[in-house]
């Protein structure tokens, strides 16, 4: 059995829309495991996104609890949650958020940066990770000067500075077209399969076949789950007819 | 849709309001203030029925011949004449307490209605004149000594007799602090129970013809005037009363107006820049440029005229209680149409560059396609590299200056809007030091000597002045001594004004030495010949002479030459002063009365026993410690500076603060984003306030120190313009240190205050913009 490194217990958030209550995650109990590429998928306005805030501390929930990597993420103060989201895991935004005045190069160390590593060591890594995704020869240029996925690919590699313990990545690819797209899921792919644990939300099929556990959203519940192998040297197409047919059942 | 506009950032528009109001209010408040206080004074004393000489002189046969050419009526008209007294008084309150105003003119009238100058009844029933036995005082005197209608005090040179205080006056000649005299009016029945010598007549008069041969009349026949004062010296008093304030006021309204604006254009421009995604849409959905600068000139518009308005209206009433207080000796000069033009003027100077800067701001959107604006962002255009002095730090504090140095124009901004304030602050902190410890340098300021106890009297006789110098001489207890003429030499040796230009007013001293009795020298030397003299900073420059150069003065109509040995700082008679030493007189064989005697003793405590002995000794003698009455007359002078001054430092502490506000919610507003993206990333929200803080505290503290640079640099300068003593100028670098760490302090409080946003910045908001 592998590790569970995300654990929810009757998890629920809502909104109040004017005087009426709406529940976006309904009870939900879920465990993700370790070495997994979890994918949430789900219709518009299932409650994929909200639930990786949830489960990624970046929001709060309404009822219910979150362990996340065995800790109860519930009752954690401003600083114990900066201290995982530093340490322990990464977030990979649509939008990408990159810091506009910093370099590509900037953009990646300056999160490394700590009381515990050497400098060298981290300026050394940021361009040893930069270079494996390909912008070697970026590195000093700033976000407005790159093209979409050259920023995103920055935000991956800013994401793995601190060699985190999870990836949670919002639609990463949401804002590249598909060369791009494809190129920053190749790297995802790759990172999956040298060990690292990361949980994607994504409305696009093709993003979602990268996965090994796809889990579906309906109304704030999990309505469904496929559970394929690692993607493999086998066919990108083949794989696609299993989710598509998956997501068909679902009326998706 | 511009009133749309203000409801959505309603921050930013509530900033530049307030600011604004403040700017608008303070300059709005100085001008009113100081056009009314010029006015008022001018207008006042205007009055063609105002005398222009108003002399007193124990000499019946002077006046008499005053009164012959009166009757001639061509040198001199209007002339009226009464009987009075003039002298060093005691005056015993009915609680025991004695006061000694030295210079007492006391005046017998009959009917104040046909007084050539005005008397107003504040206090007390209104009569033509005092009854006997009745005395009516000046307010000046009554606020100063806690004087009442119906107090009953008595004159020792009246042979003790009891006057009932029976109404406080204003009296327009003397209604200046800066005027040492205290004028008093009694009945003329009441005029021979005071001593004989203190006697004499005062009569008033206008110039029949030239001034100058009015003058030349005079210094020509009179040989002593114990109490003279000229219309414009009046008018002059009066102006040195409020000028301190007048220019304090208008440096605080020129350095707030020019702050102020740099702080609304700031705002003003980072509003605009935020609002180009806006205008892309208005361009997207058919709107013409015209128009939308309409919203926006509509919003800002109306924001500043509400401000303006609110700021202007609130300096009438700020304007009026200050001139009120300001000209209370004078008379009551209410609202007039100045202060309706002056507040018009700010609200619509205000406005025009408001909407100027707008249209300016504006003019750059019309080159922008609505797909270039929608899509603009605050990234960084193509190529534009920014210097970062740390590299490879997540440390908040070197990322704060390296924010610096990325953010230039907000960083010039705190730094000089800090500075402004902090000069105009400190310019007026020590300001109000140098008057506070002014009755500590009277000498230096008002050309005096400094030691432990003044003399009053009349020395007049060479009998009386040898036993005075005797018993100085042989009085173990004395140190050094020194005595002389203040303020009338000038009528035994004259000014030239032929040669030199007429002046609006000076004082001639003279003294039997100048060393060692605290007589301040700016440059060279004091006198020490009969033939040299020591000529005050302003009256050097009014001469256009210099130390070395010799200076021409008339003795009895024949031009004697003078070697200028040293220069001195005063503000007496506006700065115009001369030293020259009592050898003169003799030389030249004049026999003035010598008036003043400074004495150092050895000890402080020998006082008591000096003044016990002395004035036992000699009849007539006022035995004063130190300066005597010329202290409290510098401390009157300057009273009216410290809570104008204290109101002005509240105004720049207010509008420290509000900058600070604007800036912290502009880097709020600014930098949201990138606050969210740090928080994303596992940055704490004391992590990225220690950045903001850091940054904010180092501009801040670079701010103080450019004005600590520049008030260093000129303020001395800049008082010099106005106080013509400069070695009066004293400054308090405690009092700038205790300051400066208070606005600095008050700064980072609200810095601090603005940065609790950072803890409510949500991440999930960020990803969904």
């Amino acid at each position: 059995m592998d590790r569970v490194i995300i654990k929810t217990s009757d998890l629920g958030k809502s909104f109040c829309m004017g005087k009426e209550k709406i529940d976006v995650i309904n009870n939900m109990n879920l465990e993700i495991y370790e070495g997994d590429f979890t994918i949430i998928m789900g219709s518009s306005g299932a409650g994929k996104s909200t639930l990786l805030y949830a489960l990624s501390t970046m929001d709060q929930y309404s009822q219910g609890k979150v362990e996340l990597l065995g800790k109860d993420i519930t009752s954690f103060n401003e600083n114990q949650i900066a201290n995982i989201r530093k340490n322990d895991m990464a977030f990979i935004f649509q939008g990408i958020n990159l810091l506009p005045d910093m370099t590509l190069f900037e953009n990646v160390a300056f999160n490394g940066y700590s009381a515990t590593k050497s400098k060298k060591s981290v300026n050394e890594k940021a361009r040893l990770l930069l270079k494996d995704l390909g912008l070697e020869k970026d590195i000093y240029k700033y976000p407005s000067e790159v093209s979409g996925g050259q920023k995103q690919r920055t935000a991956i590699a800013r994401a793995l500075i601190n060699e985190p313990k999870i990836i949670f990545a919002d639609e990463p690819t949401g804002a590249l077209n598909s060369s791009m797209g494809r190129v920053v899921l190749d790297i995802l792919t790759q990172l999956n399969n040298e060990g690292q644990s990361i949980v994607m939300v994504t409305h696009d099929l093709k993003a979602a076949t990268r996965g090994n556990r796809i889990l579906y959203l309906k109304d704030g519940r999990i309505d469904g789950e496929l559970n394929l192998d690692k993607l493999g040297e086998e066919s990108l197409k083949e794989r696609e007819g299993i989710v598509y047919k998956f997501l068909n059942d679902k009326n998706w | 849709m511009w009133k749309k506009k203000i409801r959505t950032s309603k921050l930013s528009f509530l900033l530049i309001a307030v600011i604004l109001m403040v700017t608008s209010g303070l300059l709005s408040t100085s001008r009113i203030f100081i056009d009314n206080i010029n006015s008022s004074i001018t207008d006042y004393y205007g009055n063609p029925a105002f005398p222009d000489v108003y002399l007193f002189n124990s000499s019946d046969y002077e006046l008499n011949m005053l009164e012959d050419q009166a009757d001639k009526g061509q040198l001199i008209k209007d002339f009226q004449k009464y009987k009075a007294m003039y002298s060093s008084m005691n005056i015993t309150q009915e609680n025991g307490e004695t006061f000694n105003e030295d210079r007492n003119l006391i005046i017998s009238i009959k009917d104040q209605e046909k007084l050539n100058w005005e008397l107003t009844i504040l206090e007390g029933k209104d009569k033509p004149s005092p009854e006997v036995g009745e005395i009516w005082i000046s307010k000046i005197l009554a606020d100063k000594k806690d004087l009442k209608v119906n107090d009953v005090i008595k004159i020792d040179k009246a042979a003790r007799s009891q006057f009932k205080i029976s109404a406080i006056i204003n009296d327009s000649q003397n209604a200046s602090l800066a005027n040492p005299a205290k004028i008093m009016y009694v009945n003329e029945e009441d005029v021979m129970l005071f001593d004989q010598e203190v006697r004499g007549g005062y009569v008033v008069f206008q110039y029949g013809s030239e001034k100058e041969a009015v003058m030349n009349y005079l210094h020509e026949n009179f040989t002593s005037n114990e109490y003279y004062m000229e219309k414009n010296y009046l008018v002059m008093n009066q102006l040195a009363d409020t000028g301190l304030v007048s220019v304090i006021m208008t440096l605080a309204g020129l350095l707030t107006l020019i702050s102020g604006i740099i702080v609304v254009l700031f705002t003003l421009k980072n509003n605009l820049m935020k609002e180009v995604k806006s205008i892309g849409t208005y361009k997207a959905l058919g709107f013409k440029g015209s128009e939308i600068k309409k919203i926006y000139s509509k919003a800002y518009l109306f924001v500043g005229i509400i401000s303006t308005t609110i700021g202007v209206a609130i300096s009438f009433p700020a304007a009026y209680i200050l001139q009120k207080e300001i000209l209370k000796y004078l008379g009551n000069f209410g609202y007039n149409s100045s202060y309706l033009i002056i507040g018009g003027v700010i609200i619509v100077l205000f406005n025009v560059i408001i909407q100027l800067f707008v249209a300016l701001e504006l003019r750059k959107i019309n080159k922008i396609s609505p797909v270039e604006a929608i899509l603009q962002t605050n990234a960084l255009k193509n190529g534009k590299r920014k210097w970062t002095l740390y590299k490879n730090t997540n440390n908040p504090i070197a990322l704060s200056i390296n924010d610096i140095f990325k953010n230039k124009r907000l960083s010039l901004n705190v730094c000089i809007i800090t500075a402004i304030y902090m000069f105009t602050t400190l310019l007026f902190i020590n300001t109000d030091h140098m008057f506070a410890v002014s009755k500590d340098h009277a000498n230096i300021w008002l050309n005096l000597h400094k030691t432990t106890a003044t003399i009053n009297t009349n020395i007049t006789s060479p009998e009386m002045e040898d036993a005075i110098v005797d018993y100085l001489n042989n009085d173990n207890r004395v140190d050094q001594y020194g005595y002389g003429l203040y303020l009338n030499a000038g009528n035994y040796i004259k000014y030239d004004s032929e040669k030199y230009g007429v002046l609006d007013g000076y004082a001639i001293e003279s003294f039997s030495r100048y060393d060692h009795l605290g007589f301040e020298i700016y440059e060279g030397r004091l006198p020490e010949k009969y033939n040299e003299i020591n000529v005050s900073l302003n009256m050097l420059r009014d001469t256009n002479l210099k130390i070395g150069d010799k200076m021409n003065f008339k003795i009895y109509g024949k031009d004697e030459e003078f070697l200028i040995v040293g220069s001195f700082g005063s503000i007496k008679y506006a700065g115009r002063n001369v030293r020259l030493l009592n050898e003169a007189m003799e030389h030249y064989n004049l026999k003035p009365y010598y008036n003043t005697i400074a004495v150092q003793l050895k000890n402080q405590e020998f006082y008591s026993e000096f003044k016990k002995d002395f004035e036992h000794h000699f009849k007539d003698t006022l035995v004063q410690a130190n300066l005597g009455n010329y202290d409290e007359l510098l401390n009157d002078m300057t009273s009216m500076v410290p809570p104008v001054v204290s109101t002005i430092t509240i105004f720049m502490l207010i509008l420290s603060a509000l900058n600070i506000i604007t800036i912290i919610s502009i880097i709020m507003m600014d930098e949201r984003r990138n606050l969210g993206i740090q928080k994303a990333l596992g940055f704490t929200s004391n992590y990225l306030k220690v950045r903001i803080l850091s940054r904010i505290a180092i501009l801040t503290s670079t701010g103080i120190a450019i004005a600590i640079f520049i008030h260093n640099w000129i303020s001395k300068s800049l008082i010099e313009l106005v106080i013509t003593s400069p070695n009066a100028i004293i400054f308090s670098p405690l009092k700038s240190s205790i300051y400066c760490a208070l606005i600095f302090s008050v700064m980072l409080v609200f810095a601090f205050l603005g940065t609790s946003k950072v803890a409510r910045i949500n991440v999930i908001e960020l990803m969904e913009e």
